[in-house]
């Protein structure tokens, strides 16, 4: 095998070694390896074949001039190949490939770590490269599981898992089970979705109990009855080995405990919320109680608060006391005067009830369900 | 003679100035050339003319590409790949486990097959099999459009650096019709949401966002999000037939789905507990039309649309077992996890086997 040349991080902008960065020695080591690599190559003319990192992913690798300089310059792509070292079904792997002196050839997707891979020139192979872990990137936690109150409904809805990293698509069926009353693994308590539920970048699942089994009357739910029963105790476990997208183990078993309490089949009703009103001419929070838990997430993105203008007050909103209360402080002091705390439709409790209408309506009992997309409730600060 | 050449140098000077003033011919789609920034790919299907539109969860978007793949098959040959995950993985340098197939789509044109994949790390790729082999789509420098999945609520749904605040997942996107049809799920409220847009996509979006209810027994009135759907006609009025999280099967009137309706749905079956619906299409054998809907825990199932016709009422009484227009599970044909039409006559098909390999295989409609 020829030797790999990883160069290190100040010699190549942009690109990373994912072997050996950051603290000092270790670019003294860094410096060495090279020059001395370097040194050997270039006496015993042997080849060079580099791994180019961004982002902490081998993005692609670097494929000296005088490796292929014997090959015409359009038939580069076609002649020199990479594959996986293990493959026996000599697979070309697809990427693209841009010369300079040099070839640089980019994969379709980052190089797999731990993996050895095989240069071929004129399908012969030269030499393997190996992708080396990160040793720096840290193992990926559970933050937190919402809702975090540990008396639930025995209608809830859905969960959001919280990691300390971006995680896996795709696994959570294999690596997120409900244990009920300290023994029994339940099956068929999580809607196998695909694709999966999760924010933007990959730390917060969303997690739904089947819908089908919650709904009143559905076939699923005849048959299998609710995921939940009232009154039984659960735990929540979500287990390694569920990777990190860089590879990387969940670093322990994370277990969430609670039982369940009574079926929420009401819409939230911000008539009935509380009001702590400050007073003009200060910052204090305005604290908003909902008499129940709401969904966490929905919560910080749906309510705001406005002035009699309808324009929205700047400040922050703070979700607090197992998401039963809101604090909104304001940027700017109170100015006396009227504003309202408009609350969107789509805001709901731990069971999907939002503002608009119950999770599943029995149109023998309850009313039509209403239609508009803001719920305003009005208050007034005034300085006394 | 000068007079001419004044004529002449006035003459060129004009072509010149059509010429800088349009330079390119104008794309009958709205296109325009460049790479589009696609960050995943949850959803593929074809258009007319070799258009791909792709629908992106992470951007919130749906691209239009132009694939140029038009040249027109009679008919594709049979396929049987075994272990095509394996055989994508491979071609993309890493082993199955570290892929997940998203979509398949078949170009009614050239009846090639092409396959979303994402990388375990997030990346985006789709794959072009022709016949058995292999091949990257190049989306650099290519003719596209995009429109962004809006929200109705989109001034009120931002922060305040003006981004995005939900994440809507696209669970399954079609063109019908000279319309782009997309079904949505929310990461945060339990809702449906499904989108009709015209295309070519214009500045002006014509969305329509609906609120849309199904029932259960004549009884509870419920909403859901839409997980995967087709379009057909039955007693020859164009339906929206949609499969939800919750297993219902709903009929909607394609003409009644306008922007901001409360439109409640006709549900004509219940696929069965512990199962979600995961892909639909609707094929013919003989004179008769069939619905295909394939489940993540049943076998495929095939509902003839004359059942569905014939199932005038929601369901009223409680079943055990499915419920509503009778459909046949077909055993062998069990943890199919993608599935499109070949062409009139045939469907591609990617089954999950019991020893874990997924494989990539043609059936004649008649044979299922």
């Amino acid at each position: 095998m020829v030797p790999l040349i990883y160069l290190p991080e100040a010699t190549m902008p942009c690109k990373k070694n994912i072997l050996l960065r950051n603290s000092r020695l270790r670019q003294w080591h860094n410096l060495l390896f090279f020059v001395l690599t370097i040194l050997t190559a270039c006496s015993s003319d042997q080849q060079e074949v580099i791994v180019l990192f961004e982002n902490g992913q081998a993005r692609s690798v670097r494929i000296a001039q005088k490796l292929i300089q014997d090959i015409p310059k359009d038939s580069v792509a076609q002649w020199v190949t990479i594959r996986l070292a293990k493959d026996t079904t000599a697979t070309n792997i697809l990427g693209n490939c841009k010369l300079t002196d040099d070839l640089i050839f980019t994969p379709l997707i980052p190089f797999t770590t731990d993996f050895v891979y095989a240069v071929f020139i004129r399908n012969k192979k030269i030499t393997e490269f190996h992708i080396a872990s990160d040793s720096k990137v840290s193992a990926p936690e559970v933050l937190a599981v919402f809702p975090q109150s540990d008396t639930l409904p025995d209608n809830l809805l859905k969960l959001y898992v919280q990691f300390s990293a971006s995680m896996r698509e795709g696994q959570s069926q294999k690596y997120i089970h409900l244990i009920k009353n300290g023994k029994d693994s339940l099956q068929n308590v999580f809607l196998d979705l695909q694709p999966e539920l999760w924010n933007e970048d990959r730390t917060v699942i969303t997690i739904w109990l089947d819908p089908g089994r919650i709904k009143r009357d559905l076939q699923p739910n005849q048959k299998l009855g609710a995921p939940l029963r009232k009154g039984d105790q659960y735990e929540l476990v979500i287990s390694p080995p569920w990777q990190s997208t860089k590879g990387i183990d969940l670093l322990k078993k994370y277990s969430k405990f609670f039982i369940t309490g009574n079926r929420d089949s009401v819409s939230p009703n911000p008539d009935t919320w509380t009001l702590d009103l400050p007073k003009a001419g200060t910052k204090t929070p305005l604290i908003i109680g909902f008499g129940e838990p709401l969904d966490h997430f929905l919560l910080s993105e749906t309510i705001s608060i406005r002035d009699q203008n309808g324009l929205q007050i700047k400040g922050h909103l703070q979700v607090i006391e197992n998401d039963t209360k809101c604090h909104f402080t304001p940027a700017e002091a109170w100015a006396e005067g009227n504003y309202s705390l408009n609350s969107m439709a789509k805001l709901e409790d731990l069971a999907g009830n939002n503002l608009n209408r119950p999770f599943d309506r029995d149109i023998t009992q309850t009313k039509q369900p209403v239609t508009k997309d803001i719920h305003q409730k009005r208050f007034r600060i005034s300085g006394q | 003679m000068k007079k001419n050449y004044f004529y002449f140098a006035l003459l060129l000077a004009g072509v010149a100035l059509v010429a800088a003033t349009k330079p390119f011919a104008v794309s009958p789609y709205g296109f325009t050339k460049g790479t589009p920034e696609i960050k995943s790919v949850s959803a593929l299907s074809f258009g007319k003319d070799g258009i791909l539109f792709i629908g992106d969860s992470k951007s919130a978007a749906v691209f239009a590409v132009e694939t140029k793949d038009t040249k027109q098959t009679g008919n594709a040959a049979t396929l049987n790949i075994t272990d095509i995950d394996q055989k994508i993985a491979s071609a993309l340098g890493t082993t199955k486990e570290n892929i997940t197939i998203t979509d398949m789509a078949v170009n009614p044109l050239s009846q090639k097959i092409y396959i979303a994949v994402q990388s375990k790390e997030g990346t985006p790729v789709i794959i072009k099999l022709e016949n058995e082999k292999m091949e990257a789509l190049s989306l650099q420098d290519v003719n596209f459009s995009s429109i962004a999945l809006n929200d109705v609520l989109a001034e009120d749904a931002k922060d305040t650096r003006g981004r995005p605040l939900r994440v809507s997942t696209i669970s399954d996107l079609a063109f019908d019709n000279g319309k782009v049809l997309v079904s949505g799920l929310s990461n945060k409220e339990f809702s449906s949401t499904f989108r009709s847009i015209s295309f070519p996509f214009t500045d002006k979006q014509e969305q329509a966002s609906l609120e849309m209810y199904h029932a259960a027994h004549g009884r509870y009135e419920t909403t859901s999000p839409i997980r995967t759907f087709t379009t057909g006609k039955i007693n020859g009025k164009d339906y929206l037939i949609a499969s939800y999280t919750c297993t219902p099967l709903v009929l909607y009137p394609l003409d009644e789905l306008k922007s901001g309706m409360h439109v409640k749905g006709r549900t004509v079956a219940e696929m069965g507990s512990g199962n979600t619906p995961i892909d639909m299409t609707t094929i013919t054998k003989g004179n008769e039309t069939f619905l295909l809907i394939a489940n993540t825990a049943n076998p495929l199932a095939e509902v003839n649309y004359k059942n569905i016709a014939a199932f005038e009422g929601t369901l009223t009484e409680r079943v055990s077992g499915t419920a509503g227009a009778d459909f046949v599970k077909l055993p062998a044909l069990g943890k199919v996890v993608q599935m499109d039409k070949l062409n009139k006559s045939h469907m591609v098909i990617m089954q999950k086997k019991e020893n874990g390999a997924v494989d990539l295989f043609t059936r004649s409609n008649d044979a299922l």
